[in-house]
């Protein structure tokens, strides 16, 4: 018998049927035992009238005879003695008895009596002979005395409450009660086992429930504001707890973002996975580059990497102003690209190659770069998508570029969604293999970018700009008027300035990143700073640059940088 | 932007409505220089309807507060709202003029 250690319901059961079972045994065994009714009859051979007859009465009044008669009758089972004639009456009893195995049997005794006879006319040595009665759980016994001219019947009952169980079946029992002890005995000490395991298995289960919950939130939140991006993630770790993982964070009108697999499954790879996000969010908030960012986490990584694991990731920083990513792919799959214009088709971001991260401490990251459109779309991914397994096979690139497709148009979120539900769906009645990682980036064009020409006019559209942002911008009356004016000082500074010529666009891009506000200028005029004209002095103003002065004291920060023919002036206002 | 004003002998009173910012400093320029020969008067400027004032504008401020400080009269900025009042703060102007 095989027995399932799975669950302690199981083992319960087995005990509940095992202790029924036992208890029906008892219940056959000891009654039996206990009345044991095994019933001799002697009976004359000679049927016949006279003989018989006067047999009979020497039964009933010679007690010499009948002694004789006992002394000879084999006794195997040691119960009760009787006497009946061939009629069926009783001519001795030893006991009161009533509904014996005897009344059954009875019509058969006068031919087993002749059957024996013949037997031992034909064969003269001892005979006898078994009949048994199924339905009745009876048999009887007959045997041949020569020496007296007598049958001796013996009868026994097996029936529940009747009388002796036949040997055999009785040793059958006391094993069945031996082996069921046992199998109670084993059960009891599995399910002693079963309770134990179970108990470290719902301690385990909440630690792995917890550690889910910490790695879910290393990611950003889902809702996280940005006013000129449209980017929508997933992650569905294939366990628990997994490998996969994606981040992105705001800095300074930069989005830094990464989608990465680190290589293995389950705790091990979650380990990896959280140092990962964090040190990527380190660089990231330190503003370095892509290739930087990555040669970093590769250095950490490498450092006494005994277990070999090593992280593919695809890292990149998209300046929101003007759309333009730097990149760096480590080893991951080619991120999938649109341009944003409706003819062309989906297709894939071409990179530099790279080694994965964790891999070589002397590996040199390289990056490329790319200037994303209007509406441009960026989708990285892990290979959960790719090599999904349905019934089908394997989802494939081309499925996937195929789905995609289809949903380019759609929000970002609406492009992850669709996406994982096609996946899933091919993934309908197989158990997901491995973590699914989803990042989708969208360029959407912003009501919260102004665009001015170098005019002075041109100024009276900060006002209705500041308002349109106030709406989704926190901010107290008071810091209201200062990032207004701020702005306005800053682009006044650009139209006045920045150019000799008229018709030029200075475009204006507003984010909300953490808790800061970043207003971020760009303008292809004369390279201009104007951190430098200000006079840190206290109570010192300068009329010529107050609108510079105005333009640091009312922002919390203001970062300038001069890059590929453009100002880049960055305003910072906490919320 | 709209700039209204009295000249009498003992004060010019100015009432300056709507938002000083760049363009509307460039369109009272006329006004402005008018004013700015009266300097030796005290000067009232009334806020209460002034509701944004950028650096173009606190210029013009400026100018009037030393005209008038080198001519001995005085520039009086009355009911300044908060929100304008705030810029003058940030740029330590409000330790400079009078306000009523």
């Amino acid at each position: 018998m095989k027995f399932k250690y799975d669950g302690l319901v199981h083992h319960l059961v087995i005990i509940l049927v095992f202790f029924v079972c036992m208890m029906g045994n008892f219940f056959l065994l000891f009654p039996i035992m206990d009345k044991e009714e095994a019933l001799r009859f002697v009976g004359d051979i000679d049927r016949y009238a006279s003989y018989f007859q006067a047999n009979s009465d020497r039964v009933r009044t010679d007690s010499v005879y009948l002694d004789s008669l006992l002394s000879v009758s084999p006794n195997p089972y040691g119960g009760r003695f009787m006497i009946m004639d061939s009629e069926g009456f009783i001519i001795y009893d030893d006991n009161d008895h009533s509904g014996s195995a005897f009344d059954i049997l009875y019509d058969d005794y006068g031919q087993i009596a002749t059957d024996l006879l013949t037997d031992e006319i034909a064969n003269p040595t001892p005979n006898s002979k078994t009949v048994y009665d199924y339905s009745a759980s009876r048999s009887l016994y007959a045997s041949y005395e020569p020496s007296l001219n007598i049958v001796f019947f013996y009868a026994a009952d097996y029936s529940l409450y009747g009388s002796r169980m036949m040997p055999t079946f009785r040793l059958l029992l006391i094993i069945m009660i031996l082996g069921g002890t046992v199998l109670i005995v084993i059960s009891l000490s599995n399910i002693k086992k079963l309770t134990r395991d179970k108990i470290y298995q719902t301690a385990n289960d909440k630690e792995l429930e917890t550690a889910s919950a910490i790695q879910r939130a290393m990611l950003p939140r889902e809702s996280r504001h940005l006013l000129q991006l449209d980017i929508d993630a997933k992650l569905l770790p294939a366990k628990k707890v997994g490998g996969d993982l994606y981040y992105y964070v705001l800095r300074e009108g930069v989005l830094y973002f990464c989608v990465g697999d680190v290589s293995g499954k389950g705790i091990p790879a979650s380990l990896c996975m959280s140092r990962m996000v964090s040190l990527f969010r380190v660089f990231a908030l330190n503003g370095l580059a892509p290739a930087r960012i990555a040669s970093g986490i590769n250095d950490e990584l490498c450092i006494n990497n005994d277990q070999y694991i090593f992280v593919t990731a695809f890292i990149g920083a998209l300046r929101i102003v003007d759309g333009s990513l730097v990149y760096c792919n480590a080893g991951h799959d080619a991120p999938l690209y649109w341009n944003g214009v409706e003819d062309s088709r989906v297709g894939y971001l071409k990179s530099s190659p790279n080694l994965p991260l964790g891999f070589d401490s002397s590996t040199k990251y390289v990056e490329d770069m790319v200037v994303l459109e209007k509406n441009a779309l960026l989708l990285l991914y892990t290979d959960g998508i790719t090599e999904a397994k349905g019934k089908e096979g394997m989802l494939g690139r081309d499925n996937m570029n195929a789905i995609v497709e289809k949903l380019k148009s759609g929000s970002a979120k609406q492009i992850s969604e669709g996406l994982l539900d096609e996946v899933l769906n091919f993934e309908k009645g197989v158990e997901q293999s491995d973590d699914i990682t989803l990042l989708v980036l969208k360029n959407i064009p912003s009501p919260k970018e102004l665009h001015i020409s170098n005019d002075v006019k041109e100024l009276r559209k900060i006002a209705k700009y500041c308002e349109f942002l106030f709406e989704e911008c926190p901010l107290d009356a008071k810091s209201r008027i200062l990032v207004r004016s701020g702005l306005d000082e800053a682009l006044t500074n650009c139209v006045r300035y920045a150019y000799d010529t008229p018709g030029n666009d200075i475009t204006v891009i507003a984010s909300i990143e953490e808790n800061n506000l970043i207003i971020v200028i760009k303008d292809s005029g004369k390279p201009f700073n104007p951190l430098e004209y200000f006079s840190d002095a206290p109570g010192t103003i300068k009329i010529g640059g107050l609108g510079i002065q105005m333009i640091r004291s009312n922002f919390d920060d203001v970062k300038y940088q001069w890059e590929d023919g453009y100002n880049i002036l960055t305003l910072i206002k906490n919320l | 932007m709209e700039i209204k004003y009295t000249i009498e002998d003992s004060a010019v009173r100015v009432a300056l409505i709507g938002e000083l910012d760049t363009p509307a400093t460039i369109e009272i320029q006329p006004e402005i220089d008018t004013l700015l020969s009266y300097a030796s008067r005290p000067i009232y400027i009334d806020c209460s309807q002034l509701t944004y004032i950028a650096s173009s504008g606190l210029r013009q401020m400026i100018a009037f507060y030393k005209k008038s400080a080198s001519e001995g009269g005085k520039l009086v900025l009355q009911n300044v709202t908060p929100d304008v009042m705030e810029i003058f703060s940030v740029t330590n102007f409000d330790k400079v003029f009078c306000f009523e």
